[in-house]
């Protein structure tokens, strides 16, 4: 998997990537598990009522949306977007 | 299936089908939703068929218990593999010359692999709608030869069929996080072993699944009750034995399938009750009573 590097994140740091079709907890244990195989990556959780997956980093990482993007086209669904917050991942709270 | 050799007529449909499946899906056929790229998927079904009310005057009764074991792999988000072995245990009783006999046979089925590959993918964010194409072949792995004080036993009651079967169709998904609907086209192509060919089979499957619980989506990934209600028309052609169609085979059957799922991102647990609504069959094929399947999935 494509990690790059980069300068000067906060801790804490976590991604909201937006799926698109996915619509049962089962299908998203997939998508996290192979998130989490991330160099980097310290967790990912589904909000499967906002379809959005918080994937939470270590400082310093930053995920290639290439990388993501392929992930879920892997795990069987569509890749929508996906945005870097600051601090910890609080799914209901973040906007996009 | 039927035959009528060694002196007791046999003659059941089974309403099992070697395409169900390991996704959030359907409880007794297939879906088109995914297996991801790398991901295994395990399925365990218990299927207590039971059949009876014999019109030939032999009351005969068959019950057949099986634990079918799938195995799912995702080469691709699009394509994935299957395997299905079942451990069957037969058993026939039926009156004979006033006389109540016995006949049974227990171990492993015949091997079905198959693959399926989505070919319409429409996601978006509240729903996804897909087409998938499946196909494969069921192999003559099970025993086939079996023997008792009477004989040897008439082909529905062996573990295996020894013959090589293929089968395909289409199934296609909408789901939504409230409600789940599946729908599928199938076929299945049988050939000849023994002097014994099953006859060809075709289904129509639809089924609807309702999230109960929760009622209202809160935070993360809620584990899912899902209510199931499913109908299978089967349509079986006659048998044919030494060449000849078997009159007493074949027909067509409908089922409805109440049932429930309990949906987690590890695993389901599910249970369901395939109830016969009409059985049109042909001369005196034994009918289907119910069958009862309990079982879970879980992925790694």
């Amino acid at each position: 998997m494509t990690l790059l590097a980069s300068a000067a994140w906060a801790e804490d740091s976590h991604y909201l990537i937006q799926v698109e079709g996915l619509n049962c907890p089962f299908c998203a244990y997939g998508i996290e598990k192979q998130l989490e195989k991330l160099d980097g990556v310290e967790d990912a959780e589904t909000e499967l009522a906002l379809g959005q997956v918080a994937v939470q980093v270590t400082e310093g990482t930053t995920l290639s949306e290439d990388t993501v993007r392929e992930i879920i086209r892997d795990a069987g669904f569509t890749f929508k977007r996906m945005v870097r917050h600051e601090g910890p991942a609080s799914l209901r709270g973040d906007n996009q | 299936m039927s035959l009528c050799r060694y002196a007791v007529c046999l003659s059941l449909t089974l309403a099992t089908s070697a395409t169900q499946v390991a996704v959030a899906a359907p409880i007794t056929f297939n879906t088109a939703l995914p297996v991801g790229k790398g991901e295994f998927i395990n399925r365990e079904q218990l299927v207590l068929t039971r059949s009876g009310d014999d019109p030939s005057g032999a009351d005969r009764d068959v019950d057949v218990n099986a634990l079918a074991s799938v195995l799912g792999y995702g080469i691709s988000g699009d394509l994935a593999i299957f395997g299905v072995l079942p451990i069957v245990d037969k058993e026939l009783q039926a009156t004979v010359a006033g006389e109540r006999i016995s006949r049974s046979s227990t171990g492993i089925g015949d091997l079905s692999v198959f693959a399926r590959y989505t070919f319409v993918q429409q996601d978006a964010r509240d729903h996804t709608f897909r087409i998938a194409a499946f196909g494969g072949v069921k192999a003559p792995t099970g025993d086939d030869d079996e023997s008792d004080a009477l004989g040897r036993l008439p082909i529905p009651l062996q573990s295996g069929t020894g013959s090589w079967d293929g089968f395909g169709g289409v199934v296609a998904t909408y789901q939504t996080l409230q409600f789940q609907i599946d729908a599928q086209a199938s076929y299945t192509a049988r050939s000849e072993a023994n002097d014994f060919e099953g006859g060809d089979q075709a289904r129509l499957d639809a089924s609807f699944q309702y999230r109960l619980l929760p009622r209202t989506l809160g935070k993360g990934t809620p584990g899912f009750l899902y209510g199931v209600l499913e109908a299978n028309v089967i349509h079986s052609d006659k048998n044919r034995v030494f060449g000849s169609a078997e009159p007493n085979s074949g027909g067509t059957s409908v089922f409805v399938v109440p049932g429930l799922q309990y949906v987690t991102k590890r695993y389901i647990l599910e249970g369901s009750l395939q109830l016969p609504v009409s059985q049109d069959l042909n001369g005196m094929a034994l009918e289907n009573d119910y069958v009862a399947r309990v079982g879970f999935r879980w992925n790694f």
